[in-house]
């Protein structure tokens, strides 16, 4: 086992519970969230040889950030693959790839209105991740980008429009109340 | 420079962020001072941050689930979750026990095949998904069809095999994990036209293609892998497209 590969894995139990709270935000139910985050770490380990440490002399929270953000990035590419698969599943058992669950989102609107977490999954899957990681789990523009592999302008408008949506279903909430 | 009343949301959002500069966010907030409008947009994008926080941060506050502890251990079976300095004073131990489980798994793996396909012929089945060529064991009938032509995740209804993950190990060669009906799982990889069993094992034939598939790799199947050094698993358009060529590795 390489210096790096040690790092790693000494590391990781460190940002067990970031990589919980950052699949939390992505998916509906907490069982999925775990699913999530247990996949990305055997997929972590699978391939702990690709993990480039920070240089040498980096501080224990740089080489935590550092972790974390590889982490991060692996989840994300795990949400992707499951968010596809399921829209295969869909299709192959409805027969046909179009329409989404139209008639579910419009069910579950009005209900779901009160929690924040709900309101979280009503949004488009990039908003919400642009926002998971900037609102949520802290992380610069920069950072974040990095991780959505996309540029920070790309970020910041999607980012700006999923906070947006949110802060009306907040507004909206208290009207109500 | 000229000071500007009128923000935009990008602004504000970045001054709430914390990704505005030192000088513009001094203007912004001695504007919202005077500004109730400007105040109050503040405000609501604060008020997000922290509800969001609230809602999300008691994922910290929970136990972590012993799958975990599971998964960190990893290929190394016994390596349990250590502080940051035992971990390392153990790594050099833990990879020398990760070595000898590797070739244990190796050797155990051997000994159940020659049992296992054994008795499949025993018993005079007429679909037997292995068979030996010279010294090897190679996929046969609809496991060999399976792995050829079935993408990884949930199996078409009474299949008898489902896919679990694919991927490229070092030496070019695309591997797959595979579940049976029978109850046994294992590993395959695609060399010289044939599927190569590299791994048997007792497993669970689970419908749940997404959660049996990655989450219920027993550690003698992850030390596998990881032998074979795999990368990222494969997606499903890059699986699609060896399925059209036929999974051979490229010439080098």
């Amino acid at each position: 086992m390489t210096d790096s590969v040690a790092l790693l894995r000494q590391t990781l139990p460190i940002v067990v519970p970031r990589l919980r709270r950052f699949a939390r935000t992505l998916t509906r139910h907490a069982h999925d969230a775990d699913d999530l985050a247990q996949i990305a770490i055997e997929r972590a380990l699978l391939r702990a040889a690709q993990w480039r440490p920070p240089p040498a002399g980096a501080t224990p929270e740089q080489i935590e950030g550092a972790v974390r953000s590889w982490m991060f990035g692996i989840v994300k590419n795990a949400w992707i693959d499951d968010l596809r698969a399921r829209k295969r599943e869909r299709a192959v058992v409805r027969g046909d790839g179009g329409i989404e669950d139209v008639a579910d989102d419009a069910h579950t609107a009005a209900e779901e209105r009160l929690s924040i977490a709900a309101a979280m999954q009503q949004l488009p899957d990039e908003q919400r991740l642009a926002v998971s990681l900037v609102l949520v789990e802290g992380l610069s523009y920069q950072e974040a980008a990095d991780i959505m592999e996309v540029p920070v302008g790309t970020l910041t408008s999607r980012l700006s429009r999923g906070r947006e949506a949110l802060a009306a279903q907040l507004r909206g909430k208290e009207n109500s109340a | 420079m000229s000071t500007h009343s009128s923000w935009n949301d990008t602004e504000i959002h970045a001054y709430v962020d914390g990704e505005l500069d030192a000088a513009a966010s001094e203007r912004l907030e001695a504007d919202s001072r005077s500004n109730p409008v400007l105040a109050a947009r503040i405000a609501e994008q604060r008020k997000l941050r922290t509800a969001l926080r609230a809602e999300f941060d008691r994922v910290l506050d929970e136990p972590i689930p012993q799958r975990f502890r599971d998964a960190l251990a990893g290929p190394e079976p016994g390596a349990a979750v250590t502080p940051i300095g035992a971990a390392r004073r153990e790594a050099g131990r833990a990879a020398r026990a990760a070595w000898s489980a590797r070739e244990w798994t190796a050797m155990a793996a051997m000994l159940a095949v020659g049992v296992f396909v054994g008795i499949l012929a025993s018993r005079g089945a007429s679909d037997v998904p292995f068979r030996m060529q010279q010294d090897r064991l190679v996929a046969a009938d609809y496991l060999d069809a399976a792995l050829s032509a079935q993408l990884a995740g949930p199996p078409p209804q009474d299949a008898a095999a489902r896919i679990g993950l694919s991927f490229r190990a070092t030496g070019g060669e695309y591997c797959r994990t595979f579940a049976l009906r029978i109850g046994t799982g294992g590993l395959a990889c695609r060399r010289e036209q044939r599927w190569s069993v590299e791994l048997l094992e007792a497993a669970e034939f689970g419908t749940d293609g997404f959660r049996q598939a990655s989450s219920a790799l027993s550690p003698a199947m992850v030390s596998a892998i990881e032998s074979l050094g795999a990368g990222e698993p494969l997606t499903a358009d890059e699986e699609r497209q060896q399925l059209e060529s036929g999974w051979d590795a490229p010439l080098r």
